[in-house]
Formats: structure tokens, sequence, C-alpha cells
């Protein structure tokens, strides 16, 4: 099972799809949770966040605003990449090669779909699962410097309005 | 010892059509294996039922004794290589060597094995299709495997390619390794196996070692004038022997008495303009081994 996760990782790891969707993922989020906020503010014509104020939309506060708003289309690109790892195969004819060194096809599958999980694990974790907490509507000197402030001014589902 | 494969009864149906009908199958330790047969006849068919890559309608399956779902010691060139272009083949080895379970060690033997060394580190997407089907044959080895079961593996290689391909197999065949290799080609599995399977329409329509293919070439005699030419012939070969066809006569005996022939038609006054021994062609020798029964 091991070995089959680490032929997985290496198939997407050195993947250029895998690279483009994380390239994706960061203009996306980039796009999102500041440019178009800021658009918003510049503006001043009332846009979704134009209550935020400039402070939280400084280089500062980049990171924990990117994160704050990948939820919004990480489960879409997480599904892209799962089509492309498991339809790469098919696409490929790679099924059969993969299949003649081990028939166990259950291990096989499921290696595949644990070395997924992992690869999308990094990226999920730090943001989902915080967006969905009450305690992060206030400032929390628990969440650090960097994210502390994006967590209050996102609300979920008001991004994908603008 | 168990034979390396042994099918029994197999068949498998698509719907209305059979694509393979009840074939029976024994391929003994040590032998190179022919699996021979025009495209549709059901070769790869048989060979995906045989990796366990698609489930018999009926029938059964053993290799090594074994039933289906392991295949350790079993390497597989199947409908032509298949791997991830954007990897090297050097990673596509290291890929299927983790697939395998086998140590990264032996990538390197493999690749020297096909002699594939030198571009190992290029991009597959950029290999041409000799390269890529060596690199599948390197794939089939990395388990340093008992049964190679090689599906076409001189399929759209130049001469070159395919010499080498021969070479590649002959000295599987020669280190003790079972092989199994379909193909169209009458000549390459004259030269490569010991024991040769006829299959044509899913059945399995002839078996015989590969020296009584060889042993029924024929003569062509192109001569003047040509019905004296095959009264002489039929005198001294026997009527059976002697086909008109083409302006030509096809003599049924082994080259070996091409001389003889010569000398009793000259002898007779007759111009011999052509005499030369010919290999059967796949037809003429489907019409051979199956008694004209083919079914198409």
């Amino acid at each position: 099972m091991t070995d089959h996760i680490r032929a997985e990782s290496l198939k997407l790891v050195r993947r250029p799809a895998t690279w483009a969707l994380l390239a994706i993922a960061l203009c996306l989020s980039v796009t999102f949770t500041y440019l178009i906020p800021y658009a918003g503010y510049a503006g001043g014509t009332g846009g979704p966040r134009a209550d935020r104020g400039l402070d939280a939309l400084l280089p500062g506060q980049l990171v924990g605003n990117s994160i704050g708003g990948l939820p919004v289309f990480l489960g879409s690109l997480m599904l892209i990449l799962g089509v492309l790892a498991a339809g790469g195969e098919y696409a490929w004819g790679t099924w059969k090669t993969v299949l003649t060194q081990d028939p166990a096809r259950l291990r096989v599958y499921a290696a595949k779909l644990v070395t997924i999980c992992l690869a999308a694990l990094p990226v999920s974790s730090p943001s989902s699962p915080p967006a969905r907490r009450p305690a992060c509507s206030s400032p929390s000197p628990r969440t650090g410097r960097s994210t502390g402030p994006a967590w209050p001014t996102w609300r979920p589902g008001s991004a994908p309005a603008g | 010892m168990t034979a390396p494969v042994e099918a029994r009864r197999l068949t498998k149906r698509y719907g209305t059509l059979t694509a393979v009908d009840g074939l029976d199958l024994r391929v003994r330790a040590g032998e190179v294996y022919g699996f021979l047969g025009p495209n549709g006849a059901g070769k790869t068919t048989t060979l995906r039922m045989l990796l366990g890559l698609i489930r018999p309608t009926s029938g059964e399956v053993r290799l090594f004794g074994r039933p289906p779902g392991r295949l350790d010691g079993v390497g597989a060139l199947i409908e032509g290589p298949a791997f991830y272009p954007y990897l090297s083949g050097r990673d596509n080895l290291r890929v299927m060597a983790r697939h395998a379970g086998v140590p990264p060690g032996r990538i390197a033997a493999v690749l020297d094995q096909v002699e594939l060394t030198d571009r190992a580190a290029d991009r597959y997407a950029a290999y041409s299709l000799g390269m890529k089907q060596r690199l599948g044959v390197a794939a089939a080895l990395l388990k340093d495997p008992r049964l190679v079961v090689l599906d076409e593996p001189t399929n759209g290689l130049d001469p070159a390619g395919m010499a080498d391909m021969r070479l590649l197999v002959r000295r599987l065949g020669a280190a003790g390794c079972t092989v199994l290799l379909s193909s169209h080609l009458m000549t390459e599995v004259q030269e490569l196996c010991d024991r040769v399977g006829v299959i044509a329409n899913g059945r399995l329509v002839a078996e015989s070692t590969a020296a009584e293919l060889r042993g029924d070439r024929t003569l062509r005699l192109v001569a003047t004038p040509l019905d004296a030419a095959a009264a002489r012939a039929r005198a001294l070969l026997g009527a059976d022997a002697v086909r008109v066809t083409d302006g030509g006569l096809d003599l049924a005996v082994p080259p070996a008495r091409a001389a003889e022939v010569n000398a009793a038609l000259v002898g007779a006054g007759i111009a011999v303009s052509e005499l030369r021994a010919e290999e059967r062609s796949l037809e003429q020798a489907f019409f051979a081994l199956t008694g004209g029964k083919t079914d198409d």
C-alpha cells in the first residue's frame, strides 16, 4: 500500500497540471479576496466588502485573506484534481500498465484516493474548519498574527457574489 | 511443475459477439509460445483474460497453477505501451516499480536490457514508437518475471526496431524465461517461437511446432510452356502436390527438392524462368492448418 501511495505521489508531484491548479488557486484567491474587495473600496460604490476598511487589504494581511477565500472554489479545484488523477489513467491507457504490475485493483484505487486526499489536506485544512467555527467571528489571539484579522470580515457565501 | 499458462474452455462474449470461443491453451515452462492470428481473431482478448484485466464469460485461467488475481513473476505488455507522457522514461519505470513493489535497483537493469539508458531522462511524450515499445518491455521485465506476455511487440516498428525486439525476445527465451508472444506475422513467429498456436475467430484452430510450420514451405515455379511443366511436375511429385496459380505453379514440396525439380524440367526441354522457395502467407497457413475450414 505504501509503495502504491509513493507511486501515486510521484505521478501527482511531477505532473504540470497539478501545479497549474495550484497557480489557479492562488490567482483566484488573490483576485477574490484582495483585488475585488479593494476595487470595491477604492471605487467607493458600496461593493460586497466596502465596509472592510483599507487595513484588512494591506499586504500584511495577504496570507490570511487568501486562505480565507479558498473554501469558495477549493471544492471545485479539488474535484478537478481528482478527475485529472483518475481520468488520466483512462485517457493514457495506463491502468493496464499499472494493473499488470499489481492486479489488486482495490489496493491501487485506494492508494490513489488516499494520495489525492493527502494532497488536498494541506490546502484545505487551514481554511475550511475555522470558517465554520463561530469563535472565529471575532478576532482571536489564538489564530495568530496573519490569519487573525482576516476571519471576521469573511462570511461564507459572500465572496461568489462579488 | 505446473504450466506457466493454462486456460480451459476460455470464452468471452460481448453481447452477441463471441470474441473468444472455448479456447484451450497450455504454455510449457521455458518455451517461447507464439500466438498467431489475424487482427480481430481474439489474441488480445485472450491475453487480457489470462492477465485478469478482463473477466472471462466462462472458462478458467491458471498462471503457475494460481487463479487470477496474482501476477508476481509475470510481466506483460498488452496492446502497445501506455505510460505517463509528462514523466521521463526512468520516472515512468520508477512509478511502475513502486506499483509492482520491486526495488528501484531493477530500473537501471531493465533500462540496460532494452538499451534505453541513453534516453531514460527524456520525457516519454518525446519518444519514438520503437522507444515507447522498448520502455513497455522494460516495464514488463521489472518484476524479473518467469513469464513474459508480449502482445504484438513489433507492431508499428521499423525493420531495425523489429530486429532489436526479436533479439530481445530471443535473449529472454535463452535466459530460461517463458514467453507468450502474440503476432500476426508468420515469419516472426516462425523465427522466434518453439511452439505456435493459431487462432482464428476466437478459436484455437491449430497448434504445432515452428519446425512443422517451416516444413510446409512450398516452391514457386514459373516456366514455359506451363501446361507441359505442370504435367512433368505432376509425374515427378504427384498430382496432389501441384497447383496452377497466377501463371505459375505452386509445388507443395520442401525447398530442398528445387534442384531435382529444375533438372527434371530442363531435361524435358521446358524453359524454367523462376524457381524459388516461398514463404506461405498467413492465409495459406490457415488453409493448410485448418484443412480449408476457415470461417470466412
